[in-house]
């Protein structure tokens, strides 16, 4: 019997033991972590433990921001790369360095705030969104990066994060209104949990789209139409909870774009979320590519589930579904909602 | 899900010297001839903040010093 027991107490622990160790070699970034740690304790033995910690710190770090993000969002476009610090080593011959290429200065005894912003703005002018970056004008896509930016330092830390508002918000926007201006509408969608899971990945389908053209886009149009997307955005994550609904379809030459926000069920329907599968369609009929449904708090998650379920079989749903948390200050407290999206073309199955 | 990754070139502070040795520029650098290309400050080993390789020259090394404005000014230069 006692046999018996400690055969199955050794058989569950190696269960749990094999289970933890497959879940640390699937993320590499995690070992990345641990290893930064390891390097830390060992830091006495020389500059080579001290550039490792640097090394191991920041790309586990961001890439697991990156892939945390990457999870929010329908398409891996957005962020499509990771980060890899390159040392230039002594024992190199030469400096390979291509034109437009910059290589910082990253330094164990500096201020780690000061590493992880530097890399991390660098890391995403060259990531984010990159194959269709050029199609936006260059006031914009400053804003869309310095929120990006700004929402991977708030992750790692509130300190990190301050410290990125002090000492490169003021000299990036000096003298620069209309990017602030940008800044807070995107802000303001940021809040309403509107821009990962609708706005990037809603850019990201209408770069593809136009690419795929191969006619060289009205710049101008395409301009005037993104500056009324984000408006149309910012409508909706600012007035969302009033009576009166903003506009909640974008149909343009470039951008044609549906919202259904589920907030509430009709219980005279036999299905009581019928009227937002009709909604859909209408949206689809009207000539809209991509609907996204959204839906705030548990009761609406579970709405948003079972029109997807519905909707399958008429439409194609865009990859992944989206989770998101917005924060809220609600009688001077603030509070964590959990969201969901869900994309659809009207492509038929 | 494995990302695909992108080299960031970085250089450690120890190594410094021995780069700009590499780039034939650690004679001007000892003798303090090496100016910030944005703020006009003197590059020390304190204050170096990058470098990079400018765009439209064939073989021109621009330096840099470690303000955020100006580590900030060459990204604009040469990511754009």
């Amino acid at each position: 019997m006692i046999d018996l027991n400690w055969k199955s107490f050794l058989l569950i622990s190696a269960g749990f033991f094999l289970k933890y160790f497959f879940d640390i070699i699937k993320n590499i970034e995690s070992i990345e972590k641990i290893s930064a740690k390891f390097w830390n304790i060992i830091k006495w033995a020389g500059t080579y433990p001290k550039r490792k910690t640097i090394e191991k710190e920041l790309q586990g770090t961001i890439n697991s921001y990156i892939k945390d993000i990457r999870k929010k969002v329908f398409f891996e476009e957005i962020l499509p790369y990771g980060i890899k610090i390159e040392w230039q080593k002594k024992r190199d011959k030469r400096v390979y360095l291509k034109r437009g290429e910059v290589i910082i200065r990253l330094g164990y005894d500096f201020d780690h705030r000061k590493n992880f912003i530097e890399a991390l703005i660098i890391y995403i002018e060259e990531s984010l969104l990159p194959t269709i970056k050029h199609y936006f004008s260059p006031e914009f896509f400053m804003a869309l990066k310095f929120v990006t930016t700004a929402e991977i330092a708030c992750r790692a830390s509130r300190d990190i994060y301050l410290y990125f508002l002090k000492n490169y918000y003021r000299p990036l926007f000096e003298g620069q209104p209309q990017v602030k201006k940008w800044i807070r509408k995107l802000f303001d969608i940021k809040k309403g949990g509107l821009f990962f899971p609708i706005l990037l990945p809603s850019l990201s389908m209408v770069g593809r789209e136009t690419l795929s053209l191969l006619i060289k886009p009205d710049f101008d149009l395409f301009q005037k139409e993104i500056t009324g997307f984000i408006n149309f955005l910012k409508n909706i994550a600012t007035k969302r909870e009033r009576f009166d609904e903003p506009p909640l379809i974008y149909l343009k030459n470039y951008i044609k774009i549906g919202v259904v926000l589920v907030s509430r069920d009709y219980p005279n329907f036999t299905f009581k979320y019928m009227p937002h599968i009709k909604r859909v369609k209408r949206n689809f009929e009207d000539g809209v590519k991509f609907c996204f449904i959204t839906g705030l708090g548990f009761k609406n998650i579970k709405g948003v589930k079972l029109i997807e379920k519905e909707l399958k079989k008429y439409y194609r749903k865009i990859d992944n579904t989206s989770y998101f948390i917005i924060e809220k200050y609600r009688h001077q407290k603030l509070i964590r909602i959990k969201g969901i999206c869900v994309c659809f073309t009207r492509e038929s199955k | 899900m494995k990302l695909e990754r992108r080299a960031l070139k970085a250089v450690y502070d120890s190594e410094i010297i021995p780069l700009l040795e590499k780039l034939k520029l650690k004679e001007a650098f000892e003798q303090k001839k090496i100016k910030c290309i944005f703020c006009g400050d003197i590059i020390t080993l304190e204050n170096f903040g990058g470098l990079y390789r400018e765009k439209t020259k064939k073989f021109n090394i621009k330096i840099f010093c470690n303000k955020p404005a100006c580590y900030l000014k060459a990204l604009k230069e040469n990511c754009e």
